[in-house]
């Protein structure tokens, strides 16, 4: 069982600063030639003006919090038994090359069903402007309590 | 200007599947995909460390990679992916390479201010689940 009392514990913030190619790579990643991925001049002709991040892109800057969840040496979850249970994203905004995310998270909840263990993370992601541009929800699940 | 969006919300119809989107895996989606996130989880891109010291039956897909292709299905149908507000899913069933994944999607309901609502998920050719309980939101003029 993990310990309630990390409930609340907080992460960041982290600054994430997003690249063209980047944003690019992780599309042609996920499959998708969509020109509002990759081309500029197209880009150009739309509302954007620029290249948009894909959305799921969210899982590179509004989760790396999560990642530290699971590597945090105070908390120690059992990695060998943990899997990434479910996944939520809200967007709020699209990201464009060389935006400045900066993401703060918490751990949102711990809870148990049978000999399951529940983690939540919960980030969330503003850009320079201090617009908000994603809350993404993690929820990671530890066989074997 | 051009528009990204040639979808109307007053066209959509509850009950309506959205166009699916079908993909085999192949490992190298897994490496290439690693690289792109930054997940380099050996259970991912290490038949070895997979098979050996995960005792998977090979390497499996990013449960990120699968919903990144789930995100991609709606916004195909969308058409502008400023448009997906909200997107969620439970990563169920493990994908090796020559899987062939299948991404769906069903309008469930139309809320006010232009908002739809889908089920979404994912499963192999055979049936069984790989994302299941998925639910997005999408704006439509």
């Amino acid at each position: 069982m993990v310990d309630h009392k990390w409930i609340g514990k907080t992460y960041g913030p982290l600054k994430y600063e997003i690249g063209r190619e980047k944003m690019r790579e992780y599309a042609a990643a996920a499959k998708d030639n969509r020109p509002i991925y990759h081309d500029e001049e197209f880009a150009k002709t739309t509302k954007y003006g620029d290249i948009i991040g894909m959305p799921n892109f969210a899982a590179v800057y509004a989760l790396r919090g999560a990642g530290m969840v699971l590597l945090d040496q105070e908390i120690k979850l059992n990695l060998a038994m943990l899997v990434h249970g479910a996944q939520e994203f809200e967007w709020f905004t699209v990201v464009k090359p060389n935006d400045v995310i900066t993401e703060t998270g918490k751990i949102a909840d711990i809870y148990e069903k049978g000999n399951l263990d529940f983690v939540v993370y919960e980030g969330e992601a503003r850009n320079q402007n201090d617009e908000l541009v994603c809350r993404a929800r993690a929820t990671f699940v530890i066989r074997g309590g | 200007m051009a528009e990204l969006c040639e979808l109307k919300y007053d066209d959509v119809q509850v009950g309506q599947e959205i166009p699916s989107f079908s993909h085999q895996f192949d490992r190298m989606d897994a490496v290439i995909y690693a690289g792109a996130s930054g997940d380099f989880n050996p259970i991912h891109t290490n038949p070895f460390f997979a098979k050996d010291v995960a005792m998977l039956p090979d390497v499996i897909a990013h449960g990120l990679f699968n919903m990144a292709l789930l995100g991609k299905t709606v916004v195909d149908w969308i058409g502008d992916p400023g448009y997906l507000k909200k997107l969620s899913c439970q990563f169920r069933g493990m994908v090796i390479p020559g899987d062939t994944v299948i991404f769906k999607g069903k309008v469930r309901e139309k809320l006010e201010g232009n908002l739809v609502v889908l089920d979404v998920w994912a499963e192999k050719a055979d049936g069984s689940i790989v994302l299941k309980g998925g639910e997005a939101t999408v704006f439509l003029p």
